[in-house]
């Protein structure tokens, strides 16, 4: 079964210079995908997440995220699309500072109201399969980066979305602490089989996906499928990123 | 460029952030200036209007001034931690601290003679309205606009001292940070509130001690200083610790806090209300002080109005000892009341003063005969003289009288020159008679009467009765007859009016007493009203300018929040509450706090039913408030709710 389909995605901003910043995306994700977004920066991979996270409208084109139309829907009913449907995981984290890692966690349960207990469980559920189950009680400013990431993670992932949306979750972290956020990313997908979409510059962070598919200049530019080995899926990213991006220099200066 | 030429183009060319912190010194200024301007006047020096309203007045500018400091203070610290920016930056370029001290310590003095003069102009500009105002409300003819160059001298020396003592202190914030952390500015995360558990008993202590102070037997000026010392200070642990161990308390119970939008808004509230703790804190004194004087002043009034209701004579007037001169003023008196055309009837009460034999107080009574006191029992409404007695005495007591120590009931009271002791019953006056006699009254029979009368120290008083019916046939009118003609005679009688000299006897006019008590009531609530609304007023505007400044960091957050499926209404609720809260908690407060500190001083001075008029003072401020809030609340929302995907 697909969990999103966009399909003949074009954005168009307009202004003084209008830019097209997308042009006829085809994208499918079937149930339990593991899917990287690449290309370079201005690409249109934000672009393409925007319309995906339904927080900017396609100039045409049709997105469908587990057969709804999410763009047919009111404010109100979008943002609790939004909350029920879509995991969110962002580069700088997003997290409040004013609530410890379990009530960040928990936040979007609250606002849908849910019974203490149910919450309670899920909350320690996710904690242990993210191993952070000895920080519920500390404040975000006491946590180190990758557990900062990994509470984000279970936040997102608490509601049982049908696609978790992860933008550049490595971008601020130490290369251990990508390595566990991905090593995260990737048991969730197995275990729990959560589909996850990841936008990424880091061929690393990558690695760790089913399917890669590269954008540039607005347009679906190649798609790569993993086979076995991690590590040849990793250099398989190099190649195309350098083949479509113009050189590898440029980016074999993000950490390897 | 020279060093302060920089300072001024700092401050000139970057006028809208010091916008915020020079109108609330300003306004200090003006509010200070208006109250001197009504001090100094001529006609208020020289006496013309009640002494207790100048020395309300007074007192207010001692108030005002101490806020002032706090408030100019308060104001400073939050203005310069948002400029912490700019200051890492200038230490960046190699300013040296003390360069960044002289910069700091200059702008100050700039901004605060310019709060100074401006202060001072829109206060010259208002102080017209304001007389015009004050002596409306005080009921006197209009006060003259003069030059006030008293009140200009005071308030300028006032305010030149105190921006130099806050321009040093504020030396004090920006010393002792690292460049880092000061370009990082507000970026870095707060740490929770934290509240001591040692503060938290301390500020319930003061709370406590405040309230039993004022529930001991006796209320006097040394408890109501301590309740009010212990008051205030228990207020101030109350927002800044007692509200942060609440909040602490509330997130423990889970099953309220993780519901709905409650985990977002106390969580949030909690660090918003311990970093506006000091001006929450200023807010609830200032409304209570005002709230307690206009209660006060409210009250009284009602008791003014009451006792005019009471008084069935429409002037008193008494004659001591021999009263020499009775006929003569006496006639002035018939004289002035038949010109106006007016009928009267006089009843006299001839009292002499009664003294407790082997008294060790040597404590003395008015006593009236039986006789006499029979004319005026259906007037005074009280209990009728048993009169087949020959040795009782009916003791009658004003309402509210509390007469300590006396003798027992049981026993009989012997009284010097008097042969016979007397059985003394205890009555209540009831309210007409309290209002006729201020003190207990004794009746007793005519014969023990004649033996006071007799005795060596024997004091007697005559007290004329004026009934006038037009008087009383009409409803009380400030402007009409009997407050003319009540207040002309008690003049005369003091020898105010006409080259008379004073008078020997006492005069007293139920429609004077009237008048001037309302007067004053109203100059009282006048300046509690006008006081608080300013403080409100601009203490309002300052909390909407420290959200205002907090505004990026919310807008941050509701704005990942609802990337994240925070519905609009949501957002709205949450942040509502908070504001609503920051502004209505301080209001609820004083009005606690009113009721509380007035209660038992009121009780004591026998008004009753001042629910009623600290509910209105109470209300008065929360419409304000409520006004305030909302033109706030729409502003703050709009914003958030641009940044909402």
């Amino acid at each position: 079964m697909n969990i999103l389909e966009a399909r003949n995605l074009n954005k168009v901003y307009s202004g003084k210079v209008s830019t097209q910043a997308l042009t006829d995306i085809h994208l499918t994700i079937a149930q339990g995908e593991f899917v990287g977004i690449m290309g370079p920066s201005g690409s249109g991979k934000t672009t393409l997440l925007n319309m995906v996270s339904t927080i900017d409208t396609p100039s045409s084109g049709t997105v469908k995220i587990n057969g709804q139309d999410p763009y047919a829907m009111k404010r109100n009913e979008l943002a609790k699309f939004r909350r029920r449907e879509l995991g969110f995981v962002f580069q700088d984290f997003n997290l409040l500072d004013t609530l410890t890692v379990a009530e960040n966690i928990v936040l979007p349960l609250t606002l849908d109201n849910m019974k203490l207990k149910e919450m309670d469980e899920r909350l320690h559920r996710i904690a242990n399969r993210l191993g952070i189950a000895e920080i519920l009680n500390s404040r975000t400013y006491e946590i180190s980066g990758g557990q900062r990431q990994r509470t984000a993670i279970a936040r997102a992932v608490i509601t049982n979305p049908s696609i978790l949306l992860a933008d550049e979750p490595t971008g601020a972290l130490d290369s251990n602490a990508s390595r566990i956020v991905m090593e995260s990313l990737e048991s969730l997908n197995g275990r729990e089989r959560t589909t996850v979409m990841l936008v990424t510059h880091d061929p690393q962070a990558a690695s760790y996906c089913h399917r890669i598919v590269f954008i540039k200049d607005g347009r679906l530019a190649a798609e790569i499928h993993r086979g076995e080995s991690r590590q040849a899926f990793f250099q398989k990213i190099i190649d195309t990123l350098s083949f479509w991006g113009g050189n590898a220099h440029e980016l074999s200066s993000i950490r390897v | 460029m020279n060093f302060p030429r920089f300072a001024y183009n700092n401050v000139k060319r970057n006028a809208r952030a010091y916008f915020a912190y020079f109108l609330s010194s300003a306004f200090m200024v003006m509010i200070f200036f208006s109250f001197a301007v009504f001090i100094f006047h001529p006609q208020i020096v020289s006496g013309e209007i009640h002494r207790m309203a100048k020395a309300g007045m007074q007192a207010a500018e001692y108030v005002i001034f101490i806020f002032a400091f706090f408030f100019v203070l308060y104001s400073i610290s939050v203005f310069l931690k948002s400029r912490n920016k700019e200051f890492g930056l200038l230490l960046m370029l190699g300013a040296k601290p003390s360069q960044l001290n002289r910069l700091v310590f200059l702008e100050n003095m700039m901004i605060g003679a310019g709060a100074i003069v401006s202060g001072i102009g829109t206060g010259l500009l208002l102080s017209k309205l304001f007389l015009l105002l004050a002596s409306q409300i005080a009921g006197k003819e209009t006060l003259p606009f003069y030059w006030p160059l008293k009140a200009m001298l005071l308030t300028a020396g006032a305010f030149a001292l105190l921006f130099l003592a806050i321009s040093v202190l504020t030396l004090l914030f920006v010393r002792k940070h690292r460049v880092l952390e000061l370009i990082k500015g507000n970026a870095k995360p707060k740490s929770e509130p934290q509240a001591s558990i040692w503060l938290v008993l301390l500020g319930i202590a003061l709370l406590a001690a405040g309230y039993f102070a004022l529930r001991t037997d006796e209320v006097n000026p040394a408890s109501i200083f301590v309740a009010a010392g212990t008051g205030i200070a228990g207020t101030y642990f109350f927002y800044s610790q007692l509200s942060v161990a609440c909040m602490r308390m509330l997130k423990r119970s889970r099953a309220f806090v993780w519901k709905g939008t409650n985990l977002l808004w106390i969580s949030e509230l909690a660090y918003k209300i311990k970093d506006n703790a000091r001006m929450l804190f200023l807010v609830t004194v200032v409304t209570s002080v005002a709230s307690m004087s206009a209660g006060f002043a409210v009250a009284l009034s009602q008791q003014a109005k009451e006792s005019y209701a009471n008084d069935p004579y429409g002037l008193k007037v008494s004659y001591y000892r021999d009263a020499e001169h009775r006929e003569e003023e006496e006639r002035i008196i018939a004289d002035t009341l038949r010109s106006a055309g007016l009928e009267y009837e006089i009843t006299e009460v001839a009292k002499v003063n009664a003294v407790l034999e082997n008294d060790p107080d040597e404590r003395s009574l008015y006593a009236v005969s039986a006789d006499n006191y029979s004319q005026v029992v259906s007037d005074w409404q009280t209990p009728a003289y048993p009169n087949d007695s020959k040795s009782s005495a009916l003791l009658l007591m004003p309402d509210g009288f509390v007469w300590k120590n006396a003798p027992d009931n049981g026993t009989r009271w012997k009284f010097e020159g008097v042969d016979t002791p007397l059985a003394v019953e205890t009555a209540a006056g009831g309210p007409v008679f309290s209002e006729a006699q201020w003190l207990p009254l004794l009746v007793v029979p005519d014969e023990a009467y004649r033996e006071m009368e007799a005795a060596e120290k024997a004091f007697k008083t005559i007290e004329a009765y004026y009934r006038i019916p037009a008087w009383d046939a009409a409803s009380f009118d400030p402007n009409g007859q009997e407050a003319r003609i009540g207040d002309e005679l008690v003049r005369l009688s003091q020898g105010r009016e006409g080259g008379q000299k004073p008078f020997e006897s006492l005069v007293s006019s139920r429609g004077a007493s009237y008048l001037s008590g309302l007067q004053f009531m109203s100059v009282f609530s006048f300046i509690g009203a006008f006081v608080a609304l300013m403080f409100s007023l601009s203490s309002a505007s300052f909390l909407y300018f420290k959200l205002h400044a907090e505004l990026s960091r919310d807008a941050d957050m509701y704005r990942s929040l609802s990337k994240t499926g925070l519905s609009i209404g949501e957002m709205k609720r949450s942040a509502t509450l908070q504001i609503a809260i920051l502004f209505f908690v301080p209001i609820l407060v004083s009005a606690i706090q009113t009721f509380v500190v007035l209660d038992p001083i009121l009780t004591m001075i026998s008004v009753r039913g001042i629910i009623k008029p600290v509910l209105m003072t109470s209300s008065a401020f929360l419409i304000a408030q409520a006004v305030y809030f909302l033109l706030v609340r729409s502003r703050y929302l709009s914003r958030l709710k641009r940044v909402m995907v």
